[in-house]
């Protein structure tokens, strides 16, 4: 709960092993201001939207659906931006295809330089920059492209 | 230490003729930490030379040696992955008949072994597609086509969790075996041996009720009972409809003793083996008794048909339920690295069982990871030699 949202070694390398659904959760959970204002917020908590019910995973797992459809909310909301800070960015494709296995962290810095730089508004974001460019690092450009693109249709 | 060690060992079935037609890790089962009581070590690997971290893996590589020159003529290459000095590297090895093996270091690199750890442990999850791409360009040579249509073995000696699929390998199978010989024996025989879903006995820990729920995950959080029952009404009716004999926490339930449970498991032909949590295998006789099946209650049964198991359980551990029925005298493991959900496991054993009819094991596994590949990049297939199995009528006889 103390926790530095700021990047940190410990923080990226705790984040580098969670699963592609438990990431998608973490992204949800840090975009809630960017995707639904505060009387929605409360609307959808009174509803009991934000109850977790636990993952039908085996063992443990952080699945949160409502937290997963506030990423995808997001990557729809802010496509675009995310389009044009990595999608048409070749120089951040090009950096990370050079990126070795022990130089993880330094790429991560590279994503996140690459978002705050095409998109200021997530500036202040700084868990959900951190949680998006290790998706964006572990995935690659392409492979995020294609997922934003197929995650921001599911936000029912 | 290498002499008595065992090894499992990972095969990859690669489908298409012009790809590799097999891939194999050697694991070795040794304690880690064993290695790291031993001084560092020059080597000369074919015309170059390493420094060991560890004195022991020179032993590992030695044995490796003795096994290759006397399957020279099994036409195979094996990765070995080392820590050397500047950090993790991969040796190989490839069979020359009569001949010793031709030896290169194919990878120098500066990676220690927790990030190698940490990068393969990211690589099984679906969206990881650019370290998988990393662990292959850093890992494995530039020009793999001289290993076409030969049989190559991942050998992960330290157990980094190395397996083909995590190198954009597809089709992942693990095989386990004491030697080579028997590794590329045993990869020969699923590709032909039979399982009829009816001879399946599956024993599948999806709790039903609310005491089964909390003996089974405590005070971690999970899906609601109404939800795990939902599971397991989905996974009965997949029983019936593959004539699949099925023992749920129920069943199991109403035998009397623990002995009773673990002679239902050494007389089955074949296995599936779920467990909703690891740590909570936890289940009350119709006595009033409550009993934990653990690994090593597994490991210390015989298994009287050397049958072929399919494990799904929790996390990217299996908890030591793949080395358990391993050690029980099982031919066949094939377990997943990395988390899946009751949903998946239950259209992944659909798929399966399907899949079984008219095709052999390892075409079932190849097909079913086909039809699922999204998540199944982790599943692995363990293959034990046991000299036990010779002298059974096992799957892998027929």
């Amino acid at each position: 709960m103390n926790e530095n949202p700021n990047i940190s070694p410990d923080v990226i390398s705790k984040l580098w092993l969670a699963t592609d659904d438990e990431l998608y959760s973490i992204i949800g959970a840090n975009a809630v201001p960017l995707v639904i204002g505060p009387a929605s917020l409360l609307d959808e908590g009174r509803q009991g939207e934000f109850a977790y019910e636990g993952s039908e995973a085996l063992g443990i797992a952080f699945d949160h659906p409502a937290f997963k459809r506030f990423a995808a909310l997001f990557f729809e909301k802010w496509r675009l931006q995310l389009t044009d800070a990595v999608c048409k960015n070749s120089k951040l494709a090009d950096d990370l295809k050079k990126t070795t296995i022990e130089k993880r962290d330094i790429a991560v810095g590279i994503a996140i330089g690459a978002l705050t730089s095409h998109i200021p508004d997530l500036a202040p974001f700084s868990g959900l920059l951190t949680a998006l460019a290790i998706f964006i690092v572990k995935s690659g450009t392409e492979a995020f492209c294609q997922t934003i693109s197929h995650k921001a249709g599911d936000t029912q | 230490m290498s002499l008595i060690c065992r090894f499992i060992v990972v095969f990859a079935l690669t489908l298409g003729t012009a790809a590799m037609a097999q891939v194999i890790r050697y694991t070795s089962l040794c304690e880690e930490d064993m290695a790291r009581l031993t001084p560092p070590k020059a080597i000369r690997v074919g015309t170059q030379s390493l420094t060991l971290k560890s004195g022991a893996d020179l032993d590992i590589i030695n044995s490796l040696r003795r096994e290759l020159r006397a399957s020279s003529h099994s036409n195979v290459v094996l990765y070995m992955f080392v820590e050397a000095n500047q950090g993790i590297a991969t040796l190989r090895f490839e069979t020359r008949p009569n001949l010793s093996p031709l030896e290169t270091i194919a990878r120098q690199t500066g990676i220690s072994p927790d990030r190698f750890k940490e990068s393969l442990q990211a690589a099984v999850q679906p969206s990881s597609k650019a370290e998988r791409a990393r662990l292959r360009s850093q890992l494995l040579p530039e020009d793999m086509s001289k290993d076409q249509n030969k049989t190559v073995l991942f050998f992960d000696n330290d157990f980094y969790g190395a397996m083909p699929s995590s190198f954009e390998l597809d089709n992942g199978f693990a095989f386990g075996s004491s030697t080579i010989r028997d590794a590329v024996a045993h990869a020969t025989a699923l590709t032909s041996a039979r399982l009829a879903p009816s001879d399946i006995t599956a024993f599948v820990g999806y709790p039903e009720t609310d005491s089964e729920l909390s003996a089974v995950f405590g005070d971690s959080k999970t899906a609601k009972l109404t939800v795990w029952q939902d599971r397991m009404k989905d996974m009965r009716q997949l029983a019936v409809t593959h004539q699949m004999k099925m023992f749920g926490l129920g069943e199991m339930r109403s035998l009397k003793s623990k002995g009773a449970l673990l002679a239902e498991i050494s007389a089955s032909k074949g296995i599936v083996w779920i467990v909703a949590h690891s740590s909570g295998c936890s289940i009350r006789l119709s006595t009033g008794e409550e009993i934990q099946v653990t690994p090593s209650d597994i490991a210390s049964l015989k298994l009287i048909h050397s049958p072929f198991v399919l494990i799904r359980v929790c996390d990217a551990s299996d908890a030591g339920f793949a080395e358990a029925f391993l050690k029980a005298g099982a031919r066949a493991v094939w377990v997943n690295k990395g988390v899946v959900t009751a949903p998946q496991v239950n259209q992944e054993l659909d798929s399966f069982l399907e899949n079984l009819q008219g095709a052999s094991i390892a075409d079932a596994i190849r097909q079913t990871g086909v039809a699922s590949a999204s998540y199944f990049r982790g599943a692995t297939l363990y293959v034990e030699n046991d000299h036990k199995s010779q002298e059974k009528d096992g799957v892998g006889n027929e």
